[in-house]
């Protein structure tokens, strides 16, 4: 949870229990250490476009992969999703949507509004782990990001 | 002209006295001799006078004798002329006479020619007559004569009939004694019988009318009895009367009227329905019923029965005596002369007030039934999004606790597994179970109301291909196993492909499950057409086949008496220890083939395999 100019992973969720769990899954993969947590849409929002508590940052200093949990407060995954592929500064960040929900709508929206990578995030814990992991490992390590457009 | 002469001129001699010469003037004595003359003149003149007198009586007794002379010629000539007269006509007379005598004997002769012809005539019309006749003996009542129509009409032969009474005639033994009968001819000369009930000799029962009378023929008195048959007629007087008695105990108003639309005939039911008696309206003009802004109506009406076409159910207002003005239903039809001209209608009138307002309540209920639809719609839509977002909040705030009760589990195993005694192992290890578990219930649940939700993509399905392409997929569940799987030619149908994969799926698993324990599994998919039953169809003309799919196993089956509970949400019929699963399966497979339209049933038998079957609604013609 530390504001350094180089986080790599943001994780936006708002269930206390599911955000340790997957905490404890990056942990395991040796991901956790340039994670910043955020806890509803506005917040994330914030983080990303340098808002608030963040004007500090610069919004090119952006992270790597966004894992974005789609029930918020607030404003709503979907919502929060539709601002970064919507601002061409953000938009080519790799956003992986988290959720419980299998609903085919939830699927469709997410795909039509440009998100990379979908996890139904199961009930077997195990199953889980091993699903952040091989996402984070995938966006972090492997798929080189592209220069984003200067913006201010 | 001439003036009249006068008589004695100065200068003329006097025709009547001859001699006299005048005296000449101024002589001796001339005075006296003067009034000589004068006297002398003067006499003279009366004795002319007097015989001028004497000769015109003579003249007129002699013009009247010559006149009667004339008189007695006259009479002479016509005497003669009488006399010559009544000679000729007394010849003539005597000519006439003997005329009278040659005509009369002419008469005579032709008279007896008539008499012959006539025999003739009667003899033709006794043969060729349309109806039975008899010629009796008018002492004893014998048969002497019978027509062919007769014979035929009887089936007894001329033989048969002729020497017999009428009573001895089989086809006539109910009629009254025979000499009574003789008895009243006698008397009357006249005996007719109505209605007569005849049998012929081939059991054909007739009614006659039977008439007998007597007459002389050729100086001999006969009886002559014509027997008509009248049954036809009697037919048609009863259909006749049964029609009349239907017009006139119609509850509707049937009325005949003429072109003009004059009222000719009016039944009760007429009387009824517009309050006027038959007198009333019978010669009066219909329009007296007809509301005054409708009686173009009448002339359209007319106009077209004039052309020999009917109105049919023609729905208008008519007005009753009391001036009340009523809904009605009124057919006209033309009525014809037997040369087919139209020569007036008849017309029935029905009340349709009570229709008028069932069709009105039927209008308002259906309007309040389409709002009523149309609330319940909103209601429906607004209860399918509250379950949608019900589902919604269930897919993912149901899970997430079951993830915290797993994953921490999981945790407590990691971090400290190592220093919980087996048993605190165990039990995290069933914690952890019981939540994965619930898990599979909750997806499942959804899957299960996602599918009563989905709109339905149908299209022409290769059943055979996706069956071959579900066992692909159930490969892994059927490692290790020795499984006979046969599938039989397979239709292709109409329906979702997703949906559908997903019964054949929850079908071939639940086969492979449940044979198990079998050391060779058995496995049949196959589709049978047949006609659809009588029970789940609506009308028994439409003959329809449908095609059966089934699946068929040699497995665990089951008890069935609880076959009703096969596709109850989470109802099981073995325990989950035996055979494992939510027991929505069968549930998911009821809710997609419903969906189609189809059915879905199964069968059964403990221990000795289980066979289930669906349709999908759809229907072939053979």
């Amino acid at each position: 949870m530390s504001q350094t100019s180089s986080v790599e992973i943001l994780l936006v969720e708002d269930n206390a229990q599911d955000l340790e769990l997957t905490q404890r899954a990056l942990r395991k993969a040796n991901l956790a250490n340039f994670i910043h947590v955020v806890r509803d849409g506005p917040e994330a929002l914030e983080f990303l476009f340098c808002e608030g508590a963040h004007s500090a940052r610069k919004i090119e200093d952006h992270p790597k992969v966004i894992l974005l949990d789609l029930k918020l407060s607030k404003l709503d995954g979907l919502q929060v999703l539709k601002r970064i592929k919507g601002d061409p500064r953000t938009r080519a960040i790799p956003v992986v949507v988290l959720t419980s929900s299998k609903e085919q709508n939830d699927v469709v929206e997410s795909y039509q509004l440009g998100v990379n990578s979908y996890i139904v995030k199961p009930v077997n814990f195990e199953r889980f782990a091993e699903a952040v992991q091989q996402l984070g490992m995938y966006w972090l390590l492997f798929n080189e990001a592209p220069k984003l457009q200067g913006g201010g | 002209m001439k003036p009249p002469p006068i008589l004695g001129p100065a200068n003329s001699k006097n025709p009547l006295i001859p001699g006299l010469e005048p005296l000449p003037a101024d002589g001796p004595g001339l005075a006296t001799r003067i009034e000589e003359a004068e006297a002398r003149t003067e006499r003279a003149e009366v004795r002319t006078e007097e015989a001028e007198t004497r000769a015109q009586r003579a003249e007129a007794r002699t013009a009247h004798a010559e006149t009667r002379i004339e008189q007695a010629e006259t009479r002479s000539e016509q005497a003669k002329t009488r006399t010559e007269q009544a000679k000729a006509r007394t010849e003539q007379a005597e000519m006439r006479t003997e005329q009278a005598e040659t005509r009369s004997e002419q008469a005579e002769t032709r008279s007896e020619q008539v008499i012959q012809d006539s025999e003739v005539s009667y003899r033709r019309l006794f043969e060729a007559a349309k109806e039975g006749i008899l010629i009796l003996d008018i002492d004893t009542g014998r048969i002497d004569d019978v027509n062919p129509f007769l014979i035929e009409l009887l089936g007894f032969s001329r033989d048969e009939m002729l020497g017999k009474t009428v009573g001895e005639l089989n086809p006539f033994k109910d009629i009254e004694d025979n000499q009574a009968m003789l008895e009243r001819l006698q008397a009357t000369g006249f005996v007719r019988y109505e209605d007569l009930p005849l049998q012929a000799r081939d059991g054909r029962k007739m009614e006659v009318e039977f008439v007998s009378n007597v007459y002389e023929s050729v100086g001999k008195k006969v009886i002559q009895c014509n027997i008509r048959d009248i049954t036809e007629r009697k037919r048609t007087e009863m259909i006749s009367f049964q029609l009349a008695a239907i017009v006139a105990s119609s509850d509707d108003a049937i009325i005949g009227k003429d072109l003009r639309g004059v009222v000719t005939s009016w039944n009760a039911g007429a009387e009824r329905e517009f309050g006027y008696t038959a007198s009333e309206m019978i010669g009066h003009s219909i329009t007296r019923l007809i509301p005054a802004e409708r009686h173009e109506e009448e002339v359209k009406i007319l106009e077209q029965i004039a052309r020999g076409k009917s109105v049919r159910n023609f729905e208008t207002m008519r007005s009753r005596k009391d001036g009340s003005i009523f809904n009605v239903s009124v057919t006209v039809s033309a009525i014809k002369d037997s040369s087919g001209k139209v020569v007036g209608a008849s017309k029935v009138v029905r009340d349709i007030t009570i229709r008028k307002k069932a069709e009105e309540t039927i209008h308002r209920l259906n309007a309040e039934l389409e709002q009523r639809v149309t609330q319940r719609t909103a209601e429906l839509e607004a209860a399918n999004k509250e379950l949608e977002s019900f589902s919604y909040s269930v897919s993912h705030d149901l899970r997430a606790p079951l993830r915290a009760v797993d994953g921490f589990s999981q945790a407590v195993l990691e971090d400290y597994g190592p220093q919980l005694p087996e048993e605190g192992r165990r039990c995290l290890q069933t914690i952890r179970e019981g939540a994965q578990r619930m898990g599979t219930l909750i997806d499942d649940l959804l899957t299960l109301s996602r599918l009563g939700r989905l709109p339905l993509s149908k299209r022409a399905v290769e059943t055979g291909d996706l069956v071959r392409a579900v066992l692909e997929d159930l490969s892994s569940q059927r490692e290790g196993r020795q499984i006979e799987v046969s599938v039989a030619e397979l239709p292709v149908c109409q329906g979702d492909a997703v949906l559908l994969k997903q019964v054949w799926i929850n079908l071939l698993s639940n086969a492979i499950k449940y044979t198990r324990r079998r050391e060779k599994a058995v496995i049949e998919v196959g589709c049978k057409r047949q006609p659809i039953a009588a029970e789940d169809h609506a009308g028994p003309e439409k003959k329809a086949n449908e095609d059966v799919y089934f699946v068929r196993d040699n497995g665990t089956g089951f008890d069935m008496r609880y076959a009703g509970k096969l596709f109850g949400v989470f109802q099981r019929l073995h325990r989950e220890e035996e055979y494992e699963g939510t027991g929505v399966g069968l549930a998911i497979v009821q809710r997609i083939v419903q969906r189609h339209g189809g059915r879905v049933w199964g069968e059964a038998e403990e221990d000795h395999g289980a066979t289930f079957y669906f349709t999908l609604g759809g229907e072939y013609r053979p």
